[in-house]
């Protein structure tokens, strides 16, 4: 059974269009990632699941019920926000309790629920204090304690750690895995992070202008990405994406770039002759080599592991992501090396995937 | 060069201790003359502190002036003034604060400018009114008038405190399981408590100290506050200002009071809505 599903959802405010018609089935247990750049409408999305915000068409169920006019607090759901939005004038228990006490639960119940979420999450010392005498760490596990212990059946996650900075983000990244791991409750997590959603998710759902662009897993994303969007969006660093004319040469092809230089595919078998394509190529699957297209240096960026060099086929700008150390500087003249790599075709018009 | 020989830094302290004996010295002379006896007040020689200090003032304006009823229609209307118009200012602040309705940003422009007008101007109209509703010298006349003058301030300070208030905050308690109204009680006013206080204090002083609308809405001692009270032992051709002043200092004191216990309160009140946020 699908835990959440999403028909044809449409959302306007005013005359303003954010959603234009989204489909998602998400079934029970599964960690689904909603991404996209700000304004791609995933927070609204997520808003109007949780019943913020009303629907102008389309349909919401949550496990098989249609919830597209129930309040929030009785659609069976739970919300961690950007802010974790604590009740400041609430210890820790308090807030995390505060559901079950609206709906006049057993104190022994409320007790009980109250310590198993504080023990999974770790929260059991601070129990007594107030959200001000926190850390951010702490803060957003009590926003996720005040989630677990409504045992929900969907858990809504709004962007929770982007104000946590970037070596806790990491670890709560971590712990969110985890706890899902250990509840699999059905969660619906938007991000902008688009390594967050690829560390995370079951299935990450790409959005843009209130579209969604694609729909997989994160290595299908990765590895076939359907769009030129979705190819610029999902990777760190991103891939390379050069617009060109695409000929036949011999039993393979080339890639004219529009600024001369040409790029020889001779693995890449095409139909047509002379079509104009945006051509894309991950800085990983790009190497450095004796022999190849000559490019010149632009900036090195050394992270330790790898090296990120930035350079220029004529006027198109190129990553590469170097593993072995080659002392490599800027300025330098290097040759790349396209043979066997993964390459990805996009339709210059519709941005459609086309090989 | 040290900051204590700063002329400028010497010029500023001089003009604010200039202005501080401006506000004080009424108040140390009132209290001077209340324990003087009668031909002391009026000797030629000034003296702040009274050569025979005597009680004989307090003495009487509780024997020959009804002091305890003043006294307590001034608390009747001061306290039921405020806690009306903080319930009211509370509903309309929070409704500017957080719903979009047509006509909202007119609507509170509208209550902010019945603030223009001086106060003098409603006295001639709301009188012919409440003689109409019969609700000349009654209390009633003075919670309405009380009630419709502290409402537009404290709505704004209250709106402007609202509004510092996370969405988030809220909106997670209605995904908890709070209706607007328990939002309104259970989150937003424990939040507001320091708004909400100086809010009470800037109702209660007003309603306490008001004088025109006192004097003209009341005719009789049973209802008569404390400010009309004292207006009215200024005689044509003799005032007993020992007994005025005696009364004057106890009708400051509760002010005083009130203010010096909730001052942390008012400070945090009336800058929160400029600086958290």
């Amino acid at each position: 059974m699908s835990a959440l599903e999403v028909k044809g959802l449409r959302k306007s405010f005013g005359p303003v269009d954010v959603l234009h018609g989204i489909d998602i089935e998400i079934t029970d247990g599964e960690f689904v990632a909603l991404v996209g750049p700000s304004g791609c409408g995933k927070s609204t999305l997520l808003r109007t699941i949780a019943g913020l915000e009303t629907v102008t068409g389309g349909a919401i169920l949550i496990g098989g019920r249609k919830v597209n006019d129930v309040a929030p607090k009785n659609r069976d759901i739970a919300m961690v926000f950007q802010s974790y939005a604590l009740y400041p004038h609430m210890t820790v228990a308090e807030n995390m309790s505060f559901s079950l006490r609206l709906k006049r639960l057993p104190k022994a119940e409320i007790d009980g629920r109250l310590r198993r979420a504080a023990e999974i999450l770790g929260l059991t010392e601070l129990l007594q204090r107030l959200p001000k005498q926190l850390s951010g760490g702490q803060r957003q596990r009590v926003a996720m304690g005040r989630a677990i212990v409504r045992d929900p059946v969907v858990f809504l996650f709004d962007e929770p750690l982007s104000n946590l900075d970037a070596k806790l983000r990491v670890q709560m990244r971590a712990e969110i895995k985890e706890l899902h791991q250990r509840l699999r409750t059905t969660t619906v997590y938007v991000t902008h992070d688009q390594v967050e959603a690829m560390t995370l998710a079951d299935r990450i759902v790409v959005m843009h202008s209130g579209h969604i662009e694609q729909l997989g897993t994160p290595l299908e994303l990765y590895d076939r990405p359907q769009t030129i969007f979705v190819a610029g969006f999902i990777g760190s660093p991103s891939m390379n994406l050069m617009d060109g004319t695409l000929r036949r040469a011999g039993g393979g092809s080339e890639l004219m770039l529009p600024s001369g230089p040409v790029i020889g595919l001779p693995h890449l078998s095409v139909d047509a002759d002379g079509v104009e394509v945006t051509f894309g190529i991950r800085p990983e699957h790009l190497s450095v080599s004796r022999e190849g297209v000559p490019a010149t240096v632009n900036i090195v960026e050394p992270t330790g592991a790898e090296t990120l060099v930035n350079c220029r086929i004529g006027e198109q700008s190129v990553s590469v992501v170097v593993r072995d150390r080659q002392p490599i500087n800027s300025g330098d003249t290097i040759n790349l090396k396209f043979e066997g790599a993964t390459v990805h075709l996009f339709d210059r018009t519709t941005g459609q995937r086309i090989g | 060069m040290t900051r204590a020989y700063n002329p400028w830094v010497m010029l500023r302290w001089a003009l604010l201790a200039l202005l501080i004996a401006f506000v004080v010295c009424p108040f140390i002379w009132m209290v001077s003359i209340s324990f003087k006896p009668e031909q002391e007040v009026f000797s030629k020689t000034l003296s702040i502190l009274p050569r025979n200090p005597t009680l004989a003032n307090y003495q009487m304006i509780f024997d020959f002036v009804p002091y305890p009823r003043f006294f307590m229609n001034s608390m009747i209307v001061a306290i039921v003034s405020t806690v009306c118009s903080l319930v009211a200012s509370t509903l309309a602040g929070y409704s500017f604060s957080r719903f979009r309705y047509k006509g909202r940003s007119s609507l509170a422009f509208l209550v902010l400018s019945t603030q223009m007008f001086p106060l003098v101007t409603g006295i001639i109209p709301l009188y012919l009114v409440f003689s109409k509703l019969g609700l000349i010298n009654t209390y009633w006349a003075l919670f309405v008038a009380y009630v419709a003058f502290t409402i537009p301030f404290c709505t704004w300070m209250l709106k402007g405190f609202f509004d510092t208030i996370p969405r988030e905050i809220e909106e997670a308690a209605v995904i908890d399981g709070c209706s607007r109204l328990e939002v309104l009680v259970r989150i937003v006013l424990p939040l507001s408590i320091p708004a909400l206080v100086a809010t009470s204090v800037f109702c209660f002083i007003l309603s306490w100290n008001e004088f025109l609308y006192a004097t003209v809405l009341t005719t009789s001692n049973d209802v008569r506050t404390l400010p009309a009270a004292l207006g009215i032992m200024i005689g044509q051709g003799y005032t007993q200002w020992g007994g005025l002043n005696a009364a004057g200092v106890l009708t400051t004191l509760p002010v005083i009071i009130v203010f010096v216990f909730f001052q942390r309160y008012l400070v945090d009140g009336l800058t929160a809505g400029a600086t958290k946020g």
